[in-house]
């Protein structure tokens, strides 16, 4: 075992701390972090649209759906003013965490990833008709400033709410980085406007980051016209269907999601910070992923994915990553060792809320040889159990974000907008798991009775 | 008395918290049992000793991704 934490600390740490401070990667997984109000919210007005008028519907309780229409009409604006329209969060989260990484204003940083952000997307509305328009119709649409097509309608300087959602993420990284990489470089640079000490303090910010931030702002501007000119693509619809799509669809792979999944308990077990770590793979695909669906679904559309970042949350690391809580089960049940006995009771309640810390440090989990396998084997096969049965459409695919803090079952059922197989799917998986622990607690606990003989 | 239970890059930690002297607070290695580091400290309140331990290591650029737990040994 020393020989392995030897050559871990010489080789795997350094790359993966290295990866781990990785300013950009860093400002990422935290830019996905900080949208979490904005996500919950989204997610929460979707769950109440459900209860309160898809299912009613569906049973046909038209009387109660229009009793309780304020609160739907109060929850759908909640869903169009946070998922609906998730890229600008994200591009201002994004702006303000890169800043803050390097050391600059973060607050200049937020707007310059918002106009640049704003810039990438397309600026323009499209409505098709169901019939042309009479020449009436057309005559004050065009003096209007419209665009009258053969049954199209354009609207030039109106973002579409299509535009601004979760299908808009990476040009939001992509336009964001262009231009709060020049922004950093020029502030870091010190290319500023300095003004006296007597000025007052936002006042002079706000001047420190002018020349920077119209230089950014003008240097994406000029590359976007390239863009545009170039190739008569508006550059955030090419982003989208050449980088965003072609990434999210590679997450629905069974090896790639079998893959993190290794990693994860892998790094957990040698006391790396898996989700740390890969932290900027798991949001910005799996997290973009989720987001998508939670649309999909507010919208009534199609999901579009099956595996999200809360499918992992849902089947498999329930009670934490390594599906603790049931190796807790299994020594409050079986083991005769004291010791263990006594950290599962004090782990076991914490557990229920996903929080494992006592349990990897108190058993430990952590470097003991003994619980390396099932810590590594149960969660692989939980997930490719879960992958399989999710993607044979036996159950819903995960499409509402639910803090991670929610007791496991009840974090499947909820998660896959209260689909009781998914809760079943949850506890089968918990059941495989217990099997896989047992005979290593039981193993434990027999090596303790050996040593006390 | 505090404990550090860290799996690896357990030297760079004794390192770092002897190095620290903020505001007089310091940190002193004792001993080590497997991946249990014990400190001690001339700060009165160990649960703050605590926070400040964690917070100073994960601080270090290394420590960004490791997964350690630090608190009052009883």
């Amino acid at each position: 075992m020393q020989a392995i934490m030897n050559w871990l600390e010489k080789y795997v740490v350094p790359v993966a701390a290295k990866i781990g401070s990785i300013r950009w990667l860093v400002a990422l997984r935290d830019a996905f972090i900080a949208t979490l109000p904005i996500t919950m919210a989204g997610s929460l007005s979707t769950l109440l649209n459900a209860l309160l008028q898809t299912y009613p519907t569906q049973w046909g309780w038209t009387g109660f759906v229009n009793a309780v229409q304020p609160i739907i009409t109060i929850d759908n604006t909640v869903g169009t003013a946070s998922l609906t329209i998730f890229a600008i969060f994200f591009a201002a989260m994004w702006g303000y965490n890169l800043s803050s990484q390097y050391d600059v204003d973060g607050v200049a940083g937020t707007l310059i990833s918002l106009a640049a952000f704003f810039m990438g997307i397309n600026g323009t509305t499209s409505l098709t008709l169901g019939k042309n328009l009479t020449k009436g119709a057309t005559k004050v649409l065009t003096d209007a400033g419209a665009v009258v097509g053969d049954k199209t309608l354009t609207v030039n300087s109106a973002f579409s709410t299509a535009n601004l959602g979760s299908a808009s993420l990476f040009t939001a990284m992509i336009f964001g980085a262009l231009a709060l990489v020049i922004y950093i470089f020029l502030m870091k640079k010190d290319i500023s406007i300095k003004m006296p000490d007597t000025v007052p303090p936002a006042v002079s910010k706000a001047f420190t980051s002018l020349i920077p931030g119209i230089a950014a702002l003008y240097a994406v501007a000029i590359v976007n016209w390239l863009f545009t000119s170039l190739t008569g693509n508006v550059f955030g619809d090419w982003l989208s269907a050449t980088i965003q799509a072609p990434l999210l669809h590679a997450g629905q792979s069974g090896w790639m999601v079998l893959l993190v999944s290794l990693l994860v308990q892998v790094f957990w077990f040698f006391g790396i910070h898996g989700p740390n770590v890969l932290g900027p793979v798991l949001e910005s695909i799996w997290g973009t992923s989720q987001i998508q669906n939670i649309q999909a679904l507010a919208a009534g559309d199609p999901l579009p994915f099956k595996w999200v970042r809360g499918s992992f949350d849902a089947y498999v690391w329930y009670g934490g990553s390594g599906g603790t809580i049931v190796l807790l089960l299994a020594i409050l049940l079986f083991s005769k060792r004291a010791d263990e006995k006594t950290v599962a009771k004090l782990a076991f309640a914490p557990g229920l809320f996903n929080i494992n810390e006592p349990v990897m440090f108190g058993l430990p989990i952590v470097l003991n040889a003994i619980y390396f396998i099932p810590f590594i084997v149960a969660p692989v096969l939980n997930t490719a159990i879960a992958y399989f049965v999710t993607m044979a459409g036996w159950v819903n695919p995960v499409q509402i974000a639910v803090p991670w803090i929610t007791p496991p079952i009840l974090n499947a059922f909820m998660a896959t907008n209260f689909d009781f197989r998914a809760a079943l799917l949850a506890l089968v998986n918990m059941v495989i798991a217990f099997v896989i622990w047992l005979p290593f607690v039981m193993a434990s606990s027999k090596m303790q009775e050996d040593e006390e003989a | 008395m505090i404990f550090i239970n860290a799996p690896i890059s357990g030297d760079k930690m004794i390192e770092t918290l002897e190095a620290y002297n903020d505001n007089g607070v310091t940190f002193k290695f004792v001993s080590k049992n497997g991946m249990k580091l014990l400190f001690e400290t001339n700060m009165d309140d160990l649960e703050a000793a605590a926070k400040l331990a964690k917070a100073t290591i994960k601080a270090q650029r290394w420590a960004s991704v490791l997964y350690f737990q630090v608190g009052v040994e009883a």
